[in-house]
Parts: structure tokens; sequence; C-alpha cells
């Protein structure tokens, strides 16, 4: 027996988990009854559900024609989800201008075609044209320089 | 005439000079990520949602529906001059468009598309003009059941227009659902789902998790697929249709139009369906349906009518129900609620300005549009030579700042960021995001319109199927996903749906 539909499988693997975490958590909210539902009877009967489809996606990843999967971009995914993780987290110490330059250029580090030269330029354009648009012109309640230097 | 009055009054509310400006602005907007390839309105409505804040609440719908409205437009010049849709419902204007590009007839391709969707919108308005209120009144007398059949309705449709696996869909819309439910049980007052986060006791916000989902995701996917652009650089020329020209596109932009304004009513319908529908109508019809895909100026005609009416008309069943029927109507009742609107029956009632504001300002937008779109054709067609590689990190910076605006929370970062890699994930196992957000969305009405139709039924689940209104609206779902498991048809569908 070999895996036939790689992407049927993972999917269905992961719904199946998910479906049981979502039944075993809805343990702790009371079921109701049809008269009067509970907080519990929702998540208990959709977790069901999309375990019983997990399971019918993992078990059908094994029969049919082989379909290929695309091979997932680690390191892209890495560069545009850690650079806005890290504007998140710097947003509040460090300020607006800090933010987004880390942003930027972590996110550059995704694309192959920027050179440091460009994603330096690219990176300060956008953070000076944020600073003046969303705060000066448009007053959004942003800290351009954080409370890391103006020591509070 | 009641209407007549009522029109009258909107177009007093859409001319206000800041009205108009507003409207100009979103039609800017949409026409320009329209163009784009890579930038969608789901995103854009979803980046500008804070700066609306201070706006006034038609003002900020005004501007928001020209950036949906404004996307169909340009979207289709992408489509036709680069082969690549700017929109995913302008899939279909590139098989012939740029067919036609090639053999020298861009500009005619343009204008058909302008002009096919010019017609449609203003018909489009008047079909919300027209039917909305009627609507609306029938919806007043909708009971918890029925509300609960409709959505019911909304999502199953929306599997029918996913690609792909429908096990998938059914599995995403459950996904979906689930994950509406983190929060605070109105009912109950019990936190599911929370892990002892305070920040997740509200629920997931919808705009921080669009934004991962449709926002970084996207990019992930863009950068991860290098697009192969085959421009077209030769000149624009004779933008203007001949008369028989035009006589010969009048047909498929008043069949377009029909079936846009018709599908773009369903719930789960809208642009996209609508643009494909019709492309397939053309060709069945056609004496000769082998020039399709080779510059077939129906094949352009027909769907572009269609995604523009059935972009206006998904307005409908979010202003009268409070429904939305897709990612772009999701959004449209978050700006809603954030400007104390509660979208449903009531609106037309209580903010006839607003509502027929709205309306007003899709039809002079849609005028804005035709003058942008056609002479100024050439300025859109110098920001395709914008590449990717710049545009990705400006989008980059407008999510993160948009979504920790919404509620100065870093809490919204660290949602978007996890449903970005979801989203990711989803697109990497072939799985189609939208049934996902749109059940997500869903999620918190339907459960309590389920738990609301029992309690007045005393437990009794057939309520859902004995009154008239649920029951019509359950057996059309049931119908619906019947016929898309058919393998006949379901061949039909991946037939049209497939690039």
């Amino acid at each position: 027996m070999a895996l036939r539909k790689a992407s049927d499988f993972f999917s269905g693997i992961c719904f199946f988990l998910t479906g049981v975490g979502a039944v075993l958590l809805s343990k702790d909210y009371p079921f109701g009854t049809l008269r009067s539902l509970g907080p519990g009877f929702f998540p208990l009967v959709l977790g069901s559900l999309l375990a019983v489809i997990g399971t019918i996606l993992t078990i059908r990843s094994f029969y049919g024609e082989i379909v290929s999967m695309a091979i997932p971009r680690i390191r892209v995914a890495a560069m545009i989800l850690g650079g806005s993780l890290l504007f998140g987290l710097l947003i509040r110490p460090a300020g607006l201008v800090v933010s987004i330059v880390v942003m930027v250029l972590a996110g550059a580090a995704a694309s192959k075609e920027l050179s440091v030269a460009t994603a330096i330029l690219t990176a300060l354009i956008l953070a000076a044209g944020s600073a003046v648009i969303f705060v000066y012109a448009l007053g959004l309640p942003l800290p351009i320089v954080g409370a890391l230097y103006s020591g509070r | 005439m009641d209407l007549f009055t009522n029109l009258q009054t909107g177009l007093g509310v859409a001319a206000s000079p800041s009205n108009l400006l507003y409207c100009f602005i979103g039609c800017v907007l949409g026409t320009f990520i329209g163009v784009l390839p890579g930038l969608g309105p789901s995103a854009t409505i979803a980046m500008l949602l804070p700066i609306t804040f201070s706006m006034d609440p038609t003002a900020s719908l005004i501007m928001l529906a020209g950036i949906y409205y404004g996307a169909q437009y340009g979207g289709s010049t992408t489509a036709i001059l680069v082969n690549l849709p700017g929109e995913a419902s302008s899939v279909v204007t590139a098989l012939d468009g740029h067919q036609m590009a090639r053999k020298g007839q861009a500009g005619l391709a343009l204008s058909t598309a302008a002009i096919g969707s010019f017609i449609a919108g203003t018909i489009a308005t008047m079909v919300i003009a027209l039917f909305a209120p009627t609507l609306a009144s029938i919806a007043l007398k909708f009971g918890a059941a029925d509300y609960f059949s409709v959505m019911i309705l909304g999502l199953l449709a929306s599997i029918v227009l996913a690609q792909g696996s429908l096990l998938k869909a059914l599995a995403m819309i459950v996904l979906g659902l689930l994950a509406g439910l983190v929060g605070t049980d109105i009912n109950s007052g019990v936190n599911r789902f929370t892990f002892d986060l305070l920040e997740l006791s509200d629920g997931i916000d919808i705009v921080a998790a669009a934004m991962g989902v449709f926002g970084l995701a996207e990019i992930i996917d863009n950068l991860s697929n290098p697009e192969k652009r085959s421009t077209y650089t030769g000149a624009i020329t004779n933008l203007l249709p001949t008369r028989s020209q035009l006589v010969r596109i009048i047909g498929p932009v008043l069949r377009g139009t029909g079936i846009g304004a018709a599908l773009g009513v369903l719930p789960g319908g809208g642009a996209l369906l609508s643009s494909f529908a019709s492309y397939a109508v053309e060709k069945r019809i056609s004496k000769e349906p082998e020039r399709f895909g080779t510059g077939a100026i129906e094949g352009i005609a027909g769907p572009e009518s269609a995604n523009n009416a059935g972009s206006q008309t998904s307005f409908i069943p979010m202003l009268t129900l409070g429904i939305p029927s897709n990612v772009v109507m999701a959004l449209m009742v978050g700006a809603m609620i954030i400007h104390g609107v509660q979208p449903g029956p009531a609106v037309i009632r209580e903010q006839p300005n607003l509502f027929w504001g709205l309306i007003a300002s899709m039809w002079l937008g849609n005028l804005m549009l035709l003058v942008l779109n056609l002479p100024l054709v050439g300025v859109w067609v110098r920001l395709l030579s914008i590449p990717y590689k710049l545009l990705f990190p400006a989008v980059m910076v407008f999510t993160a700042i948009g979504v920790f605006s919404l509620n100065n929370s870093n809490f919204d970062i660290y949602v978007m960021v996890f449903f970005g890699l979801l989203g990711y994930f989803l697109r990497v196992v072939d799985c189609e995001p939208a049934p996902f957000f749109l059940a997500l969305v869903l999620s918190p009405m339907i459960e309590q319109y389920f738990s609301r139709a029992l309690m007045m039924s005393r437990g009794d689940l057939m309520t859902f199927v004995e009154r008239p209104i649920s029951g019509t609206l359950l057996a059309s779902a049931a119908i619906l996903l019947v016929l898309a498991a058919l393998p006949s048809v379901r061949r039909k569908r991946d037939e049209a749906l497939k690039e």
C-alpha cells in the first residue's frame, strides 16, 4: 500500500487531530438538551464531523490515481510570517520605524530577487512613508519611536 | 413613484462633494489593486478598515464598495494585456481577451470589458433598488429557523464553487465553524477554545484572520510561484468599438448581466461564479464555439458583464438579511458593525440615507470607472511594470499597520500570523480558504439561530423542515449538494473552474 495523494493524507491527518482535539476539549462544556443547547453541543458535533471527514480523507489518500503535492516553501513562509511576528513583538517597545525596517528586511529575505541594498532602501522608504501617511496625515495612534527610547 | 423618490434621496447623498470624493478614491484604489495581480479586494478592504474608523459610516461604505466593484474593472485590464487575472473573477476574461490583444485588438477588448461592465453595473444597481426593499420586508418575517437555513444554503453553495475535492471543501466549512466558536459563548458565558488567553474571549478578530489567510498566505504563495508574464506591449488603438461591434456584444452583455445579477444574489455567489457561468452559456449558444479561446469578443463581453453585475447584486443578501455571501461582504459587515450599524432588514427603514446613498453611489462609481478605465488605460498599464518584489514588502507593511490599528493590539498581529500559517498550509494541501473564512464569520450566527429555533420548537428538529421558508431553503441546499456530487455535473464543474 502506497501513499497516492499526499495532500489528502496530510490534510486528513490534520483535520482528524483537530476534530479529536475539539471533541476532547468540549467534554468540559455542558452539552445541554435539544430544547436548550449547552455550549458543548456545537463543539462536539462539529469536532466529530471533522474527525470523520479527516478519517475518510486519510483512507482515501491510499487509493486512486497518484496526485502530486506542491512542496511547501518553508523558508519563504518563515520569513514572511516571522517578519510580521517581529513587527508585533517590536511595535510597542521599539516603535513603528524600527519594527517596519525589521519586518521588511525579514520579508525581503524571502525573495531571491531583492538585493541587500534595494531591500534596505525599500525598508527605509516604507518606514518613513508609513510614519508620514499613517501617523501624521491619518492620525493613527502609533508610536513612531517606541517606549524603549522615550524612557516610558 | 416610491422608487424614484428613494433613488433621488440616494443620489442626493451620494452626490455630496465629500461622498463623491470617497467614491472616487474607492474606485481609483479598486482599479489600482484590480490591475495589480497578487493584491485583491479582500486584503485591501481589510487594510483600509482602520482608516475608516473616523469617517462617516455612509462615506466609508461607499468607498469600500467602490474598491470591490472597481477591482472587477481593473482585473480585466490585466487579464487582457498580461494574460494573468488581476482578480480571480477575471480568469475567464484572460482566455479570449489576451488572444484578442495578441491579434492587435487590445483596444477593442478593453473597451468591450469596460462598456459591458458599465451596462451591467447600471442594470444591477436598478435590480438592487427594485428588489432589496421587497426582500427586506420578506426578511422581517424570517424566523430563527429561516435564518439558520439561509446560512446553511450559503455555506453549501460556497462548497460547490470551491475548486477541487468536495470533501475537502466540506472539511473547510466544518473547520471554519469550529474556529468561529472560539471565545465566550453568548448564552452560557463559558469560554470555549480560548486556551486561557484573555484576548481570545471576544472570539477571533475576522479582519486579522482575513489578513492572515488572504494577505500573508497569498504573499507566500506568490513568492513561491514566480509568475510568468507575457505582457502585451504594443500600442493600444481603436478604443471605441464600431456600431457593428456594439451590436455584436449587446446580446452577450445583457445575458451576462442577467446571469450575474441572478447568481450574485445567491449566498456563496458573486463575481467569480457569474463570470464562469456566463462564459459557459456564451460558448454553448454560439454558432461557432470553436472560436472561443482564440479571441472571441463574446467571451469577454459576457463574463465581464456578469462579474460586475454579480459583484453588485451580492450586496443584496448583506444589506437585507445581514448575511454576507462572500469574503468581501463579510468584511463589509464588519465595517458596518464598527460604525454601529447592525446589518439586516431594518437598515433600509432606519438608515435610508445610508442604504440609498450606497446604491446611488454604485451607479456614480460605475460611471467614474468607465472614464477611469477607458481614456486612462495607459496609466494603469504602466502600473504593470511594478515588479512584485517591490510590491510585497509594501503589502506586508500596510497589512501589519492595518491589523495593529484595529484594536491597538499586538495580539491581533499574532492572530494574523497564525492564520497566515494556516492559510498557507491549506493552499499547500489543496484546500480552498474561502469557504473556511465564510464559515468562520457565520459560525456564531448559525449557532445562535440554531439554538433559538430549537428553543421555540421545544427541541423539535422538524421545525427546520416544516417551516415553509426554511424547508424550501434546506431543500435547495440538499439539491445543490446532490447535484455537485453527481459525477457528470462534477466533471462539468471541474472543467469550468479549471483555469
